[in-house]
C-alpha cells in the first residue's frame, strides 16, 4: 500500500483525537471539580467516588466517540489499500 | 449510544481506567490527610488548612491539582488508546502483512524509529505493542500507524 494520500487522513485523525481528548478534558474535568465539595467527600469518601463512577459515566460517550474516529481512520485505510490493488 | 463493531474489548479498557482513577481519588485522600496532619503539628488551626485545601481546589494546585493532572491522564490515555485500536483492529483483515509508518510531521521516539517501515503479521506487531497503547518510547501520544503491506 503506498502511503502517499495517507498522510492527511493520518494528521486529520491525530488532530482529532486530540481535539476530543481536550473536549473531555475541558467539559468533563470540569465538571468533576466543580462538584468536588471537600467537606462532603472527606465526610464520607464514597461520595468522592460517586463523583468518579458519574465522571465515568458520561466519559463513556466520548470514549464511544473516540472507537468511531478510530474505525473511520481504519476505513479510509483500507480504502486506500483496495484502491493501490485495483 | 450504540457501540461501534469492534472485536476488542472496550469495555476492558474503560473498566482498567475506572480502577486507576478510584485508586487515584483514595491517593488524593491520603496525602491531603497526611498534609493535614503535617499542618496540624506545626500549630496551624484547623479552619486555615479547610481553607487552603479549597482553595487547591478551585485553583486545580497542590494536591487537587496532582487529582486533577492524573485523571487528565487517564482520559487522554483512555481516548488516545481506543482511537488507535480501533483504527488497527478495523483493518486486520485486510492483509497478512501490516507496515508501522510514522506520521511524517512529528518528532519520533526511538521505537518508532527504530520500527517504522518494518513489516510484521499484525499478531506479531500486537505483540510488540500496537502504536498508541502505550508500549513505545512516546507512550500513548504515539503518531505512528499501522498499514496493510
Amino acid at each position: 500500500m503506498s502511503t502517499t494520500g495517507l498522510k492527511d487522513y493520518h494528521q486529520s485523525f491525530i488532530d482529532d483525537t486530540k481535539e476530543l481528548s481536550q473536549q473531555v478534558k475541558d467539559k468533563l474535568l470540569e465538571q468533576l471539580v466543580s462538584s468536588f465539595d471537600l467537606d462532603e467527600v472527606l465526610e464520607n469518601p464514597a461520595i468522592g467516588h460517586d463523583l468518579i463512577t458519574e465522571f465515568l459515566d458520561q466519559f463513556k460517550n466520548y470514549y464511544q466517540e473516540a472507537i468511531k474516529l478510530g474505525l473511520t481512520f481504519g476505513d479510509i485505510k483500507a480504502k486506500l489499500f483496495t484502491d493501490a490493488n485495483s | 449510544m450504540p457501540t461501534p463493531n469492534t472485536t476488542f474489548d472496550a469495555n476492558e479498557l474503560l473498566t482498567q481506567l475506572e480502577d486507576k482513577l478510584h485508586l487515584e481519588l483514595d491517593d488524593y485522600f491520603d496525602k491531603i490527610r497526611q498534609r493535614a496532619t503535617d499542618l496540624i503539628s506545626q500549630g496551624v488551626n484547623q479552619e486555615e488548612i479547610r481553607k487552603v485545601l479549597i482553595k487547591d481546589i478551585a485553583n486545580g494546585t497542590g494536591e487537587f491539582g496532582q487529582l486533577k493532572g492524573s485523571i487528565g491522564s487517564v482520559i487522554d490515555k483512555g481516548i488516545y488508546q481506543v482511537s488507535n485500536l480501533a483504527s488497527d483492529e478495523s483493518i486486520k483483515e485486510l492483509s497478512n502483512k501490516f507496515k508501522w509508518i510514522w506520521e511524517p510531521g512529528a518528532e519520533h521516539c526511538d521505537t518508532c524509529t527504530e520500527r517504522n517501515g518494518q513489516v510484521k503479521t499484525y499478531d506479531e506487531w500486537m505483540g510488540l505493542g500496537l502504536p498508541g497503547t502505550g508500549i513505545t518510547d512516546c507512550t500513548i501520544y504515539c503518531k505512528c500507524t499501522l498499514v496493510p503491506a
